[in-house]
């Protein structure tokens, strides 16, 4: 042991985190954000969280951790369930046939999209288009803007019903 | 030059503390100039953290080394260990004369010095002198009249080298009083910050040397003090001592004015005092020890100081500064490999220099300042 070695010290090094926010490990600008400020509870199928038991409140913080891991854009590209469909599905427009109505609260200009949770469960909410995420504008292109949890898959009402 | 140095058991080091010079090999030209060893080493911490014991370690031990020869065989060194604890002190140094590199090491009690080791290395690392306790263990051959004198528990090799002309041991002995320090190297007491006690010795140094009087007043003058002439002037003190003070002028639109030593501002003073050491270490290549460096001095005079050691045309010694400061803008000013940050857990001081933490936080193309002030770096107070 050299005479100027320091526990104290070489535990402080050690314990330092070794990547900060620019190393390449460090991936936080592709993680996609979720914002609540949107949510809407007065629609006749829309849930809300405050009534959703222990279990369901775990699963949905779960997945919640488990999607902000990635882009949105990975998100639209996973393949889930057997219509090809995927965990994220930005439509654009409000659906012509669903069993919500556009709040008033949100803008019109927004992309539509919904994320699958489990079984007929989603998330429905909104992006910001693309077009508008341009340096300066502020609009974030990764953040998903919760708006319904529709636990009856009754936002997007498909042709076969 | 001092390449690196350090201690353990002292103070508030229960353990070891090092601080090197040495830039090494990731540091860029735009950081080191094109040197391998820093000129400038800035000392950061919290208040009690532990820098000014950093300070006091170089001070001692240039003391010591010079200075022990003067000690009574009952003086104590006056060493104190981590909570005043009976194991021996160490101090070590490292340093380049002659393009030979020097490792001292001594440890040491109150009561005794336990061991005392110099080496060299040119081309391999050869002992110059080892000691245990009182008795030489081994002396090299161009130094061997060393070993006919009689070894005392608190003097130093080099010290008692001196006194004997001891010609080997001349440049070593030169080496450690180049290390110029501004606080008492037992009490720890910062000297030369503009007190008036300090003014006569200072003032008598300046009367005796018209150059380090010029330097004086020209360097005063550049730092925009407002006086453009220092004269030294003695009256004789109760016991017919010769005091000497200055009276310094200062031009005005109806003429000079006369302006005496206490009725000065506190950053003259404080300049006036300091400017002796800063000629000393630049004319001679020395070490510069300051604690509390911006203590009654600008931030942009502070600059200007430091500036003395990174100018190549002013320092053509290698020159060295080491100082301890609360001003955190030196942390960008100086890059991460001229900054050490002195941390404290459970009374115990730690510390590092910027570049030795891990990852790329500390990066020199963002301000590490803010880094450092947000508690990101540690060696902040835990407030």
């Amino acid at each position: 042991m050299s005479k100027g070695s320091n526990s104290r010290k070489n535990r402080f090094l050690n314990a330092f985190v070794k990547f900060s926010l620019e190393d390449v490990q460090s991936d936080i600008t592709c993680r996609c954000k979720f914002n609540f400020s949107y949510f809407d509870t007065n629609q006749e199928y829309g849930a809300d969280l405050a009534t959703w038991d222990e279990k369901n409140l775990q699963q949905f913080y779960s997945k919640l951790k488990s999607y902000s891991a990635h882009p949105l854009s990975y998100w639209q590209q996973q393949n889930v369930g057997s219509h090809r469909n995927h965990v994220l599905e930005i439509y654009g427009g409000f659906p012509k046939r669903s069993g919500f109505v556009h709040p008033s609260h949100v803008p019109s200009d927004v992309d539509w999209a919904r994320f699958r949770l489990d079984g007929k469960i989603r998330l429905v909410g909104f992006t910001i288009p693309k077009s508008y995420c341009k340096e300066q504008t502020g609009f974030d292109y990764n953040t998903f803007y919760i708006v319904f949890l529709d636990p009856e898959h009754k936002f997007y009402l498909s042709a076969r019903g | 030059m001092l390449i690196s140095f350090g201690a353990s058991n002292y103070l508030s080091f229960k353990e070891g503390f090092e601080i090197s010079m040495e830039l090494g090999a990731s540091c860029s030209d735009a950081n080191s100039a094109g040197k391998r060893t820093s000129e400038v080493m800035c000392i950061i911490g919290a208040n009690a953290s532990g820098k000014t014991n950093v300070i006091k370690s170089l001070t001692y031990i240039s003391n010591f080394c010079c200075n022990s020869f003067n000690n009574k065989p009952e003086d104590s060194l006056n060493i104190v260990s981590f909570a005043y604890n009976n194991e021996p002190t160490s101090f070590f140094l490292e340093f380049i004369m002659d393009n030979l590199r020097y490792y001292y090491e001594v440890e040491l009690t109150n009561k005794e010095i336990v061991s005392e080791r110099l080496e060299r290395k040119a081309s391999r690392k050869v002992a110059v002198f080892s000691r245990k306790h009182n008795e030489f263990e081994y002396c090299i051959n161009e130094a061997r009249e060393l070993q006919k004198m009689k070894l005392r528990s608190n003097v130093s090799v080099i010290s008692m080298a001196h006194q004997f002309e001891i010609v080997a041991l001349e440049k070593i002995y030169a080496f450690f009083t180049g290390i110029i320090s501004n606080i008492d190297p037992f009490f720890g007491e910062v000297k030369y910050n503009g007190q008036t006690q300090n003014v006569f010795s200072i003032s008598k140094r300046y009367s005796e040397s018209e150059e380090a009087l010029e330097y004086v007043k020209s360097r005063l003058s550049r730092a925009d003090t407002g006086i453009n002439d220092i004269r030294i002037e003695m009256l004789k003190g109760p016991a017919e001592e010769e005091l000497y003070f200055p009276i310094f002028s200062h031009a005005t639109k109806d003429g000079s004015i006369e302006i005496p030593y206490h009725l000065e501002s506190n950053g003259t003073r404080a300049l006036y005092a300091q400017l002796s050491l800063y000629k000393r270490v630049l004319d001679q290549g020395g070490v510069l020890v300051l604690d509390e460096f911006d203590n009654n001095l600008h931030p942009d005079l502070l600059d200007w100081l430091i500036e003395f050691f990174l100018d190549p045309e002013i320092n053509r010694n290698s020159a060295q500064i080491i100082f301890s400061t609360h001003n955190t803008a030196f942390i960008d000013k100086l890059s991460k490999y001229k900054i050490v940050l002195v941390n404290k857990e459970e009374n115990e001081s730690f510390l590092y220099r910027l570049d030795e933490l891990p990852g790329n936080i500390v990066r020199n193309d963002r301000s590490i300042e803010n880094l450092y002030k947000s508690g990101k770096l540690g060696g902040t107070p835990n407030l």
